[in-house]
């Protein structure tokens, strides 16, 4: 169990989640893009559980680490990407494809962490 | 997938006593024995199963509610109860807050699918905050039946 040097002290429940977002810079620090950068992306669910509960978690917990607004679009919904409760309401099995938008400064940092939160295998514990 | 389609109504409990995680977890498991519709034999193992997953990070998602959870090979379709501690109980829940509403979910092996579609409806119903409040105020068993399965149902 470590801290995060970026962004908290307190005790970090998913590990993963810091070191994804510690790796592509947080915050948009090193970013010089433009405030309203905007970047798309489908993200494929590979988990053989699908978009679980545990991916949720890290998957709002990576996003919450950018400045970038996170939305991600299901079933002709959109959510927030870095709200629990509405991840909870995507229910993306394995193999499912959904779109996920970022808007600002750290827009692309922000994608490719969330990438690789959907590419990390989270064992089969959901 | 709605939560009446899956909640089991006579393992409902309103007034939760646990003192811990592990005690809430194995009360919530023992009603799903009462009412039928999990083996006594398999008890202690789908507590142990739901535990371990709670070793990997706290379930408690917000707003003072948990989804403990596991995948066991007893159950042939997935099976749930809600158990509400009117005064909350620590759950190691990433805000630091207590929960008070448990919703414990089994489900099998086979069925990825029902998972995410219960916690798609789990997410749906509870975030309403003024429903979770209802929950948390029920003094009965009838009012938290009521409030799950009543009317439509949740």
């Amino acid at each position: 169990m470590r801290s995060c040097r970026n962004c908290c002290s307190e005790r970090v429940g998913n590990e993963s989640a810091h070191e994804i977002a510690n790796q592509f810079g947080e915050n948009g620090q090193n970013g010089v893009s433009p405030m309203n950068l905007m970047a798309r992306r489908k993200l494929v669910v590979s988990h053989p559980m699908g978009f679980h509960l545990r991916p949720k978690a890290a998957f709002a917990e990576v996003a919450g680490k950018f400045e970038a607004e996170i939305t991600v679009f299901w079933e002709g919904r959109s959510f927030n990407g870095k709200r629990m409760w509405d991840l909870m309401l995507v229910a993306a099995g394995m193999g499912s494809e959904f779109e996920c938008e970022a808007q600002g400064p750290d827009a692309e940092k922000a994608l490719d962490a969330l990438e690789q939160v959907l590419a990390k295998d989270h064992d089969s514990e959901t | 997938m709605r939560l009446c389609e899956f909640l089991v109504k006579g393992a409902l409990v309103h007034d939760l006593k646990a003192g811990t995680k592990e005690e809430a977890i194995r009360a919530l498991v023992r009603k799903l024995v009462e009412a039928g519709k999990v083996q006594g034999q398999d008890a202690d193992d789908i507590s142990r199963a739901i535990m371990k997953r709670e070793s990997l990070g706290s379930t408690a998602i917000g707003h003072g509610v948990a989804i403990p959870h596991a995948r066991h090979v007893s159950v042939q379709s997935l099976i749930g109860t809600v158990g509400v501690v009117p005064a909350g109980m620590p759950f190691e829940s990433k805000d630091g807050k207590p929960v008070f509403v448990l919703v414990l979910i089994v489900s099998p092996h086979d069925r990825p699918g029902d998972h995410l579609r219960a916690l798609e409806n789990v997410s749906s119903a509870l975030r309403d905050l003024a429903f979770v409040e209802n929950l948390k105020a029920a003094t009965k068993y009838e009012e938290l039946s009521e409030l799950l399965f009543g009317a439509g149902g949740k």
